[in-house]
């Protein structure tokens, strides 16, 4: 599988999984061994299990969308960024719908392995999300 | 330029620039336009270089990843140093503190144009509070319960006051040995249990409670014999990583009630 191959599955990915929250074509884009660094989180998620324990942003944002801003790709690797937005309307890690809106930037890269996603690694800007809803971010 | 060129740019740029500071290195590696948000020219790079290094003098970055497409390199990068200096508007904690960031650098000519960097900078803050919570659970659990004193000046700061509702202070390192070892003295069995730790940006609140035998003189009161049981609340300010103030509450009516004394007027 080519680089372009790998992008237009990526985008797949972000528009079907992370912004719609549909996991029914899981199985064309992400490989049975998928593995995803959270930048943050004490684990990494491993496969469809730990993809569903991420909260969807369809959950506290239903109107939310994700923008991909740039694909850098090389190899079998693919990095990109852009934004997440919406306005939160639903609970989030426990914290009561504010209904403000706000742009939430990631990053991420991913490995891919015979045309699915083989492994990933993102962060999130949560800081600047949390100061969006003006409220005091959770200690560790 | 190809995209190992600007890899090798870029390795060059982290080990002298970042990790050794040798901020003479930044306008060979950086474009006349370089832009970073208010931040231009090589100048305005050297300037990030130097606020960063300032807050965490041994800085020291490691590429995990990097890849790139045309003109654009993508990396990942993990940080560490001690945070000894202020960042942002947080104080220093005195803490080791590591991070991730994600970047994405636009070359021109062989030379950095602009980058945009994403970092987990939630975790400078959580880490921070972490210390700090680390530190006043020492300041009981090993200080006062195992009676550990040359612990004193890593936790607290030269110049710390502690103030008691009454009024009455105890000031700086001698201050903190002095109360120790009146403790010890009437309680040598004396126990501190953590019931609660908050912390939030320099101040962490701490409940407690305490459970010790009143064997040596108390407050001018002979030893009893009697176990007593105690709870109080504080509130610890924090400065370079180290305690610096302290606003205590505690109830010692009921510490003369458990003893079976009447307490003194006034």
């Amino acid at each position: 599988m080519g680089t372009e191959e790998n992008k237009a599955t990526l985008r797949r990915y972000y528009e079907e999984v992370l912004s719609k929250g549909d996991l029914s074509n899981w199985n064309e884009l992400v490989d049975e061994g998928y593995v995803m660094h959270l930048i943050g989180a004490p684990q990494p998620l491993k496969g469809l299990e730990g993809a569903k324990q991420v909260q969807s942003q369809k959950v506290f944002a239903p109107d939310g969308k994700i923008s991909i801003d740039e694909m850098v790709a090389e190899g079998d690797i693919i990095a990109l960024h852009g934004k997440s937005t919406g306005t939160h309307t639903g609970e989030y890690q426990g914290i009561q719908p504010t209904g403000k809106k706000f742009t939430r930037e990631y990053a991420a890269f991913y490995r891919f392995k015979d045309g699915k996603l083989a492994e990933g690694w993102a962060l999130h800007d949560l800081l600047g999300f949390y100061q969006q809803l003006g409220i005091t971010p959770p200690a560790g | 330029m190809s995209v190992e060129q600007n890899k090798a740019t870029l390795r060059h740029m982290y080990d002298e620039v970042w990790n050794k500071g040798n901020i003479s290195v930044v306008a060979e590696l950086a474009s006349p336009d370089y832009h970073f948000g208010e931040y231009k020219g090589p100048e305005g790079w050297g300037q990030i270089v130097t606020m960063i290094r300032s807050a965490f003098p041994d800085l020291k970055y490691t590429i995990d990843q990097v890849v790139g497409e045309g003109d654009t390199l993508a990396y990942r990068i993990s940080g560490e140093g001690t945070h000894k200096g202020k960042y942002g508007d947080l104080e220093p904690t005195g803490k080791k503190v590591q991070w991730t960031q994600m970047l994405f650098s636009e070359f021109k000519d062989g030379k950095i144009v602009t980058t945009i960097s994403l970092a987990g900078g939630l975790d400078l803050y959580q880490q921070a509070e972490e210390h700090n919570k680390e530190v006043t659970r020492r300041t009981l659990e090993d200080v006062i319960n195992k009676e550990d004193v040359s612990l004193i000046p890593e936790l607290f700061d030269a110049n710390y006051v502690h103030r008691g509702p009454g009024g009455q202070e105890i000031k700086g390192h001698d201050g903190w040995r002095e109360k120790v070892k009146m403790m010890r003295t009437a309680f040598p069995d004396i126990r501190y249990t953590i019931d609660e730790l908050v912390s939030e940006g320099d101040k962490v609140v701490c409940r407690h409670s305490s459970i010790g035998t009143h064997k040596g003189e108390y407050a001018g009161i002979a030893p009893t014999g009697k176990q007593v049981t105690m709870s109080g609340m504080f509130i610890n300010r924090f400065e370079g990583g180290k305690v610096v103030e302290t606003w205590g509450v505690s109830n010692p009516l009921l510490l003369y009630q458990q003893l079976g004394i009447t307490p003194p007027a006034g």
